[in-house]
């Protein structure tokens, strides 16, 4: 059984804020006491109106340049079609070349809008899982390997070779909100990531990743759940919700958005409904002590890589007061969870 | 250094704790001070005591050091980061010396982060140093410290496992003593190696000499008659108040916040001379009083208006003879010595010589049957620092 330990990330989203200020938001971060900044990675961003998409990749350069301790990596990166699975697993190589130990990756099946507009045509659920699958077989052949080939349904590798290698290993993680995807994760990688709308079916989540991880010889113990945990905050309530209502065409019914590629046409199509989900999968708060406990419900499931992403109007303020108020008392409260001072009667 | 002091065991763990420091990080920190134009000190509650009983010797040493607190009047600025171009200009490199145990305090942090912001944006490591002294080097003030300047762990703000009981509060101390005193000892020893300008391996000789005399004078003090009435009058009913001016003054409120926490769990209060919300005395309570010279006019002044209205007055002195000696009705000498311009180490005797009383209230407290609050037996150190 392996013991791990808490890694509280701040969420840089591309899709809201210029490289620049991002790169702000992030130094800060690291001086607040974050562990691990993780970045989006698109195409398109999710709202035309105020929308931003940096590349993240050379986002990600910088950033480790700039900071000198924090883990830098995606979440999260499609390797199906604008990224070739070779081309990913040869940046990040480069990455963690430069930074060793401090660079990780996140993938995941991905959003029509990042893929669509460069030309391409947006699969169904059965092809884009079985590109995950073996696009995350490339990139760790790659990786590890020397000449590869390799001949799969979607990808192919003729003696590709891999130059520079990563100095370390890095670390790969999947996102997913079900189960056969936690599956790939369980048997391939180091760990899912989820955000609140996986928390439904969670348990289901995690039994298939650790009985996959089993069936691969490999320990479930040593695997990662990551959260995703959006909040907004501000001292005026209808601030805070009205900054966070850029990510309302998150909101919007997967079946209906599937296609959508276009940013402004996702945002005509919020409504009343889109706003609400809002309220009710991100934490848009003016106290404090909720995002200490919202935190806190997440690490008594077993999270142990959690992701702050923020929308709130005043992200420095924001910042300053999760490494002021939060940060240090949630480490102190996985201790807790970890070695109860009181036992559980008390 | 090792096992010294017998009757009260919590001197042993700062011993120890002492001799536990990082050779590298206790040389970093030196070197770092030692080629400091300014030092900035940051801490809290009774941190800040020992932090600024520190600074106030330093700054009147012989070989000494410009000391400028965030809330002094000439600051030049609201906040650090915006001071450092001006302090900078003024006396070149920037030392933010921090003493936070739990290495969480609010205000240091704030400093820290600002300066550490500064550096970032500026990426000028070497004139900026954060300069930090905590138990944790996970804390965010620890991880600062590692990145921007020296982290350098002492331990002694752990918190306890076991159920501790009243009698083994001797050996572990009462809030945050073992961390506090153990980080006075240590800059003591610190200022005495810049007084005499010697390298910084002689730090550990120099904490070493402290260590052996602030122990006699723990030993001696908890022996004493003095001791005794002072801890058999706490006891009583009465108000505590405690004075002192200057370092004498930081000594005082250390005790205070110790002793008002053991006090306060039998009904009773204990204020500081001075302060906006203390009251008038009334007959019968305890005046503490801690003073080097014992000819501060303004605390022989209080000494005799408490005198008085029937209160009675003890006091801890650096001087045989003095004024204030002469109008107490207890008091306790400490013999204390200067080296050539160096830090007087009167103030870091008082620390350690008040620090068993609170010690010895509660063990009393204890024999009559009265069990104190859970989280004074449960912590060795303030909740709210």
């Amino acid at each position: 059984m392996v013991t791990r330990s808490l890694q509280l990330g701040y969420w840089a989203a591309q899709e809201q804020y210029s490289p620049d200020t991002l790169l702000k938001f992030a130094i800060r971060a690291e001086i607040m006491g974050f562990d691990i900044i993780v970045t989006s990675d698109h195409f398109h961003p999710w709202s035309d109106t105020g929308g931003q998409s940096g590349h993240t990749w050379i986002w990600l350069a910088s950033v480790a340049e700039r900071t000198k301790k924090v883990e830098v990596g995606t979440a999260v990166t499609t390797p199906l079609f604008r990224y070739h699975p070779a081309i990913v697993a040869q940046a990040f190589s480069t990455l963690d070349h430069l930074y060793p130990g401090r660079i990780f990756l996140t993938v995941g099946t991905g959003h029509a809008m990042n893929e669509v507009p460069l030309g391409y045509s947006w699969p169904g659920y059965r092809e884009k899982v079985g590109r995950l699958k073996e696009a995350i077989e490339v990139i760790k052949l790659l990786w590890e390997g020397d000449f590869v080939t390799y001949e799969g349904e979607y990808y192919r590798l003729n003696t590709a070779k891999l130059y520079t290698k990563p100095k370390s290993k890095i670390r790969l993680y999947v996102a997913t909100s079900n189960e056969r995807v936690a599956e790939i994760a369980g048997t391939h990688t180091d760990g899912i990531l989820t955000n609140p709308r996986g928390l439904e079916n969670l348990k289901e989540i995690i039994e298939s990743m650790e009985k996959a991880a089993r069936r691969a010889g490999r320990d479930p113990s040593t695997l990662s759940k990551c959260m995703e945990f959006k909040v907004s905050y501000d001292l005026d309530y209808q601030r805070a919700l009205r900054a966070a209502s850029f990510w309302a065409p998150t909101a919007i019914p997967r079946e209906k958005r599937e296609k959508v590629a276009d940013p402004r046409v996702l945002e005509s199509m919020v409504t009343e409904k889109e706003i609400e989900k809002i309220k009710r999968t991100w934490l848009i708060t003016t106290d404090s002590d909720d995002i200490f406990k919202a935190l806190g419900d997440f690490l008594k499931l077993g999270f142990d890589r959690v992701y702050i992403h923020s929308a709130s109007p005043n992200e420095e303020r924001f910042l300053n007061l999760l490494g002021r108020e939060i940060l240090p008392w949630m480490r102190e409260y996985w201790e807790e969870l970890r070695a109860p001072i009181r036992s559980a009667a008390e | 250094m090792g096992e010294i002091s017998a009757s009260i065991g919590f001197i042993n763990k700062i011993v120890n704790n002492l001799y536990e420091l990082d050779n590298k990080a206790t040389e970093d920190i030196y070197t770092d001070i030692r080629s400091s134009g300014v030092i900035v000190p940051s801490a809290e509650g009774r941190t800040k005591g020992a932090l600024s009983i520190f600074c106030s010797e330093l700054a009147k040493m012989k070989n000494g050091k410009v000391v400028i607190d965030r809330g002094d009047i000439g600051f030049p600025a609201r906040h650090i980061d915006e001071a450092a171009p001006t302090l900078r200009r003024r006396f070149g490199q920037i030392s933010l010396l921090i003493l936070s145990g739990s290495g969480k305090s609010l205000l240091p942090l704030i400093d820290a982060q600002k300066l550490a912001l500064l550096i970032a944006k500026s990426e000028n490591y070497k004139d900026h140093k954060i300069d930090v002294i905590t138990s944790d080097p996970e804390s965010p003030l620890g991880k600062l410290g590692y990145k921007y300047g020296t982290l350098m762990v002492l331990k002694g703000r752990e918190l306890s496992e076991d159920k501790i009981d009243t009698v083994e509060f001797r050996s572990v101390g009462i809030l945050e003593d073992v961390f506090i005193l153990g980080g006075l000892l240590f800059l003591y020893g610190l200022a005495e190696t810049l007084n005499r300008d010697a390298p910084a391996s002689q730090i550990r000789e120099y904490i070493a000499s402290f260590t052996s005399e602030v122990t006699k004078v723990v030993e001696d003090v908890v022996r004493s008659d003095f001791m005794k009435t002072v801890v058999d009058m706490l006891e009583k009913r009465h108000v505590c108040f405690l004075a002192g001016l200057g370092s004498s003054r930081e000594v005082a409120r250390m005790t205070a916040v110790r002793l008002g926490h053991v006090k306060r769990a039998i009904g009773d209060q204990v204020y500081v001379a001075g302060d906006a919300s203390t009251p008038s005395p009334r007959a019968g309570d305890l005046l503490l009083v801690i003073s080097q010279s014992g000819e501060i006019e303004v605390v022989a002044a209080w000494c005799k208006n408490f005198k008085k209205m029937g209160g009675v007055v003890a006091s801890i002195v650096g001087t045989k003879g003095s004024t204030i000696e002469a109008l107490s009705d207890y008091s306790y000498y400490i013999p204390s010595n200067s080296f050539d311009g160096g830090p007087n180490d009167f103030y870091l005797k008082a620390a350690f010589a008040s620090s068993p009383i609170p010690l010895l209230l509660v063990y009393k407290l204890q024999e009559r049957g009265l069990k104190l609050p859970e989280y004074i037996l449960r912590w060795h150190h303030s909740v709210t620092s």
